[in-house]
């Protein structure tokens, strides 16, 4: 794997560089300003396999720079690690935000970096997937014979605040107790989501759970939130507890939403998206066990909220993804 | 931590000891600037830059105190610059840069 680490500190560069070669990574190029970064990157035959990024950098900061990475086509997946001693949580959302993947905490700890860098591998081999799958939609033949996985999470990247699942699993786990405590998340659902899957298939399944994502982001109008699409018409989004609002009320406004956005797109043969929102799940204080579990609590209510009458019993879907 | 990495590790602190005055005489020319210079909030900056770098630094090659010290002071140098660098807010911060440099020169005698 080729990697990019950018930090304004050459001895902590040397430092990384050390330690990802004794965890096996030897293609590391380093660099000790964001410009530096931009500059190795354009220059590059073949991308970076991983960016790794300091946050506070004087002139162009970490989170910048994550944005800027990701506006090149070739870099909008490629898994961005963000470096940083800065735990408050307006640094770690707004890295998120900008399209990074996860967070490593300075002083660095091996074992810890090992752990997150099992994670990027682990996004690195997702991805490859994924733009295959992308490739195969941009297609000429983009049509209903481009198939895509009904149960895989996709990362709907045209939409301001949504990020891959793993990524927000990562959020979650990687919060810390008391910042946890602050954020809410809620599950959004398409209860029609089989029929349309069957009726589209391919990019058009892609473009409708855009539009959906889409109007989940004007209705929450919350610059704040962060959202995922999981897969199976699921949709998960994290916003502060604050925020708290009637499920069903929330539901009519996306749907009107989503009607006035899709009925003059969509053909007679293809179903309009109905949503359902179940609960807000809230942490407790002291929140024992796994942080990603909100994620499918949250949706698992909103899948209840789709069919009142012949609720799922919890924790039986959607199968929970792991990161590290 | 196999010995290959322990070797590496003695080296990057055998480096970090040889920039040590460079570090102490850029934080005590910082210093001097937000007592008498005329852009105490670029020289405040610099400090906090300073004691960060240190800070994401020091402990991982075993130098606990300089990185607590050095975190300490970053936080008090950004709460000063919040603050717009009242005297009251530089106070604190001041206090917390000079035992950062006492910590370093400290590294220097044992």
């Amino acid at each position: 794997m080729k990697l990019l680490v950018v930090d304004d500190e050459p001895l902590f560069l040397e430092l990384m560089s050390k330690y990802l070669g004794s965890l096996g990574y030897a293609d590391v190029r380093t660099c000790t300003t964001a410009q530096a970064a931009l500059d190795a990157i354009a220059s590059e035959t073949s991308p970076f396999d991983c960016c790794l990024l300091d946050i506070k950098m004087p002139g162009m900061d970490g989170i910048e720079l994550c944005g800027r990475i990701r506006a090149h086509p070739e870099y909008a997946v490629t898994p961005i690690v963000m470096i940083t001693a800065m735990t408050e949580k307006s640094y770690v959302d707004e890295a998120f935000r900008a399209g990074a993947n996860d967070y490593v905490n300075k002083p660095i700890d091996r074992v810890e970096l090992e752990a997150r860098m099992g994670m990027v591998e682990n996004l690195v081999a997702e991805r490859v997937n994924s733009s295959m799958l992308l490739r195969q939609l941009g297609d000429a033949s983009r049509g209903p014979q481009a198939k895509v996985d009904f149960a895989a999470p996709i990362l709907l990247e045209e939409v301001d605040g949504v990020i891959a699942l793993s990524s927000m699993e990562n959020y979650l786990l990687r919060l810390g107790k008391l910042h946890l405590y602050s954020n809410a998340t809620v599950g959004i659902h398409i209860k029609n989501v089989e029929r349309i899957f069957a009726e589209t298939g391919g990019a058009e399944f892609m473009d409708i759970l855009g539009e959906v994502a889409q109007a989940i982001s004007d209705v929450l109008h919350d610059c704040e939130s962060l959202l995922s699409y999981a897969g199976k018409g699921d949709f998960c989004c994290i916003r502060s507890r604050t925020r708290n609002a009637d499920p069903e009320e929330l539901a009519l406004q996306i749907n009107d939403r989503i009607a006035r956005g899709l009925n003059a797109l969509l053909g007679d043969d293809v179903s309009l998206p109905l949503v359902s929102i179940g609960k807000a799940q809230m942490p407790r204080l002291v929140h024992f066990g796994d942080a990603t579990d909100l994620i499918y609590r949250a949706i698992d209510d909103a899948r209840a909220a789709s069919n009142p009458t012949s609720a799922p019993a919890r924790g039986t879907m959607p199968a929970k993804r792991h990161a590290s | 931590m196999p010995a290959e990495m322990h070797q590496a590790i003695q080296a990057l602190r055998a480096k970090f000891l040889d920039e040590v005055e460079t570090r102490i005489l850029h934080l005590e020319g910082a210093l001097i600037e937000v007592r008498h210079g005329t852009n105490v909030l670029v020289a405040a900056s610099a400090i906090s830059a300073s004691a960060h770098k240190i800070a994401g630094l020091a402990p991982t090659l075993g130098f606990h105190d300089v990185g607590e010290a050095a975190r300490n002071t970053e936080e008090r140098w950004n709460e000063a610059i919040a603050k717009n660098c009242s005297t009251p807010s530089l106070q604190p911060a001041i206090v917390e840069v000079e035992a950062l440099m006492d910590k370093l020169e400290e590294t220097l005698v044992s």
